[in-house]
């Protein structure tokens, strides 16, 4: 992905790619989808993570095949320099959206809930600030901070399932599947972008993970904690808040933090596990800042981006900025614009690439001869 | 360059995340005023909203029992009036020095003349604030609201924390659960459900010598006044349609709260005269709905289970003889409660405050579909089967009631 070629473990790539789903799956997309479906959230919830799950898996065995170069490299080798650019701008399109509705969802969390008198700017430009360190350091170093995420995550969800189990009322469950089979499942639409950031990171990582043989393995149960830690949110934003007053909420999880409740003396219980949320809020903002990066570098035709770090960070936080400073615009990002832009690409991607790999077999079968001889 | 970058990150992150911008956490509780209670009547003008906050002072608050360490009430109250709520608080703090912090607030009383007007504007701004907790009790009063937050009690330093604190003993009394803003909000965003707040009262105790009501660690002495949980009052969409009645709140309360410890007596038990007081527990409820020819109805299943715990019958037999006839007893008074509730929503406010319409939705998806706009029409007409079975299980310590002399010989 970088000029040097660094490698990470298995497991470190596991942990990257659990940390990678969580933020926005669990708020900003389980409120739109209560809008759409009512209490059949956890429905679509685990309808998309199948669909998930499957794309990861043709990700890895689209990628096993040459495993020294990521999805943008081997479009290159299928179909030459010039048409892999769309494969290139395509995954820029989709991390660059997927920045800034990351930015948006930690915005507002911290004007809505934490600091309403913070300025916006001073977040965006904080957040930009420290991806591009990220970004100058590598997947190596976030590696390591998605570690620290990993056990954030537990902590928090321990909190937060102590904080709330007392309130969960199985009722609030019924009807189960009170609407269309359709409409539930299509509903996936708004939640899908969400894992998209693990399926579309490991399509450029991957050839930087040490053991390739066991990149289905790590990939996969990467992919499957990754989908608990996201589907415990719908179980219990249905059971303690219900349906109808979850559709009302923009950041969801925010609110379903708010009902947790530690005694009497434990004041806004849920800053606490805001912090602990943060960092892994950053590994998958960080995550995705690099890899915008690296497909951005690639649609130049440059194999590393540090050249780029600056200029393009200022162009998409300035983008963030822009949808930020208006709520209802933000909203309107994140319910049509993100889902629209982002699951096409993250659905074609893989599968346009499949078809291409099966078309052109003959090229993938002379690298790896070439490889060899090398 | 690393060690510009960290020295430039360590700047950034100590300037940004320290929450010290305009000095409001360095200079702590001096700055902020903690609302612990709000009390919401209607203003002397038609459409005008009168709020009246009480601002904790934790300098005057006692430390442990018996200990005074500042003087004077440990809060302070003020009010203002507004053309809506947001304006009457804005307006109260035209009156005061310190920005007011919801976090920690108690409880809102609501007037039930204000109730009765529609308290959509309540939900919907209790529920947009994010610093007043989901959990923060919510109550209607038949009394002036502002009087109940500010009528000072004799147990503790601060009225809204009395009333809060009232609910911990309301499973005692066959009392529904704490009415909170998260409950409030969801029956009112239910279709199927009507909302519901827990009352409360001012009650004087006129018998009762003025200098006996000291406050608890002072030499201070409280109005006579006292605050107490009184009955429920029911809601149609955001209005208040009524009060409960005792036996009303009672079914209410054993219909809806399972966690009841709720005393029920016999009085003159098998015509001895003598009354038996026993404490029940809901082992099982099950309200189900069914159709039968196109006819919706529900069956209500109630199983109760009780333990004596004060007979004032003496005699030489068994308690297990009595055992039928106390079950008999109290199944029928529990019935009571029950039925009184039924014709007090079914009849006379025609709201369905217990869920029944949930009930239904869950089990009928499709019809409520047909039905459930014009539940509010269909509710009143359901036949609502009742089945209660009470069990006495329990007599504490003794196995025997006490006898006397003469009938032991």
């Amino acid at each position: 992905m970088n000029t040097e070629k660094v490698q990470i473990p298995n497991g470190m790539f596991a942990i990257l790619i659990i940390d990678s789903m969580w933020v926005i799956a669990i708020g900003m997309s389980q409120g739109t989808l209560t809008r759409a479906v009512g209490n059949n959230n956890w429905i679509t919830s685990i309808f998309s993570f199948i669909i998930g799950i499957i794309i990861m898996w043709l990700t890895v065995k689209i990628l096993i095949k040459t495993p020294g170069k990521n999805i943008i490299e081997q479009s290159e080798l299928l179909i030459g320099k010039w048409p892999a650019k769309l494969i290139s701008i395509s995954a820029m399109a989709y991390f660059g959206t997927t920045f800034i509705a990351l930015m948006i969802t930690i915005v507002e969390h911290v004007v809505l809930y934490l600091l309403p008198e913070a300025n916006i700017g001073v977040v965006i430009f904080f957040m930009t600030f420290v991806s591009i360190v990220a970004g100058y350091y590598g997947i190596e170093v976030l590696g390591r901070l998605a570690w620290i995420g990993f056990f954030c995550l537990w902590s928090f969800h321990l909190l937060l399932i102590v904080g709330t189990i007392q309130q969960f009322k199985a009722d609030n469950f019924l009807p189960v599947m009170n609407r269309p089979v359709l409409d539930v499942l299509s509903a996936s639409w708004y939640i899908n972008p969400t894992w998209g950031l693990a399926t579309m990171s490991a399509a450029l990582i991957l050839p930087l993970v040490k053991d390739s043989k066991k990149w289905k393995k790590s990939s996969l149960v990467g992919f499957f904690l990754g989908s608990v830690f996201v589907l415990i949110w719908p179980i219990l934003q249905i059971g303690i808040i219900t349906a109808n007053v979850s559709s009302k909420y923009c950041v969801l999880c925010m609110e379903l933090m708010r009902y947790a409740k530690l005694g009497d003396f434990f004041q806004r219980y849920e800053i606490v596990m805001s912090t602990l949320g943060l960092i892994v809020f950053s590994v998958q903002l960080f995550l995705c800042f690099l890899c915008f990066m690296h497909s951005t570098a690639s649609i130049f035709g440059k194999k590393g981006y540090r050249s780029f770090l600056i200029p393009v960070s200022i162009i998409i936080g300035i983008i963030s900025y822009w949808f930020c400073a208006d709520h209802f615009r933000s909203m309107n990002f994140m319910e049509i614009i993100w889902p629209a832009i982002a699951n096409p690409i993250i659905l074609g991607i893989p599968l346009i690439t499949l078809v291409l790999g099966w078309m052109f077999k003959r090229r993938i079968k002379n690298n790896s001869n070439i490889s060899q001889r090398h | 360059m690393k060690k510009v970058l960290a020295l430039c990150l360590i700047i950034l992150i100590t300037i940004t995340q320290t929450s010290c911008m305009k000095k409001k956490v360095t200079e702590g509780l001096a700055e902020i005023g903690l609302v612990v209670g709000i009390a919401i009547d209607k203003g002397n003008d038609p459409g005008t909203t009168m709020v009246t906050i009480q601002v904790l002072l934790p300098a005057k608050l006692r430390g442990q029992v018996g200990v005074t360490q500042g003087q004077g009430t440990p809060y302070w109250s003020t009010y203002a009036y507004g053309s809506t709520l947001m304006d009457a608080i804005r307006n109260i703090s035209k009156a005061t020095s310190r920005r007011l912090y919801w976090g920690h607030n108690q409880m809102i009383v609501i007037n039930d003349e204000y109730a009765k007007e529609g308290v959509t504007g309540v939900i919907d701004f209790f529920s947009r604030n994010f610093e007043l907790r989901p959990h923060t009790a919510l109550v209607v009063t038949s009394n002036a609201a502002s009087e109940v937050l500010t009528t000072q009690t004799g147990l503790e330093d601060v009225p809204a924390d009395a009333i809060n604190k009232l609910f911990s003993s309301s499973s005692f009394h066959f009392m529904p659960e704490k009415s909170t803003i998260s409950t409030l909000l969801s029956d009112f965003l239910s279709e199927a459900k009507e909302p519901s707040l827990a009352g409360v009262r001012i009650v004087e105790n006129t018998k009762l010598k003025e200098e006996s009501i000291a406050k608890e660690g002072s030499n201070e002495k409280t109005s006579k006044k006292q605050t107490e949980l009184d009955d429920i009052a029911a809601f149609k969409g955001d209005k208040m349609v009524g009060w409960l009645g005792d036996d009303e709140s009672k079914g209410f309360a054993l219909l809806t709260n399972k966690k009841q410890n709720g005393i029920i007596y016999l009085s003159d038990f098998k015509g001895t005269g003598k009354s038996i007081s026993l404490e029940l527990t809901t082992d099982e409820l099950d309200i189900n709905p069914y159709i039968q020819n196109s006819k919706i109805r529900f069956d209500i299943k109630l199983k109760v289970s009780g333990k004596i715990v004060e007979a004032g019958l003496t005699t030489i037999q068994p308690i297990e003889e009595f055992l039928p006839q106390m079950n008999k007893e109290v199944e029928a008074k529990v019935s009571y409660y029950i039925q009184s509730l039924l014709k007090k929503i079914q009849s006379d406010l025609k709201t369905d405050i217990v869920g029944f319409g949930e009930k239904f939705y869950s089990v009928y998806p499709s019809e409520w579909s047909i039905i459930g706009k014009d539940w509010s029409e269909t509710f009143p007409e359901i036949p609502i089967k009742l089945n209660v079975k009470v069990t006495i299980k329990n007599s504490y310590l003794t196995t025997e009631f006490l006898n006397t002399k003469e009938e032991r010989r």
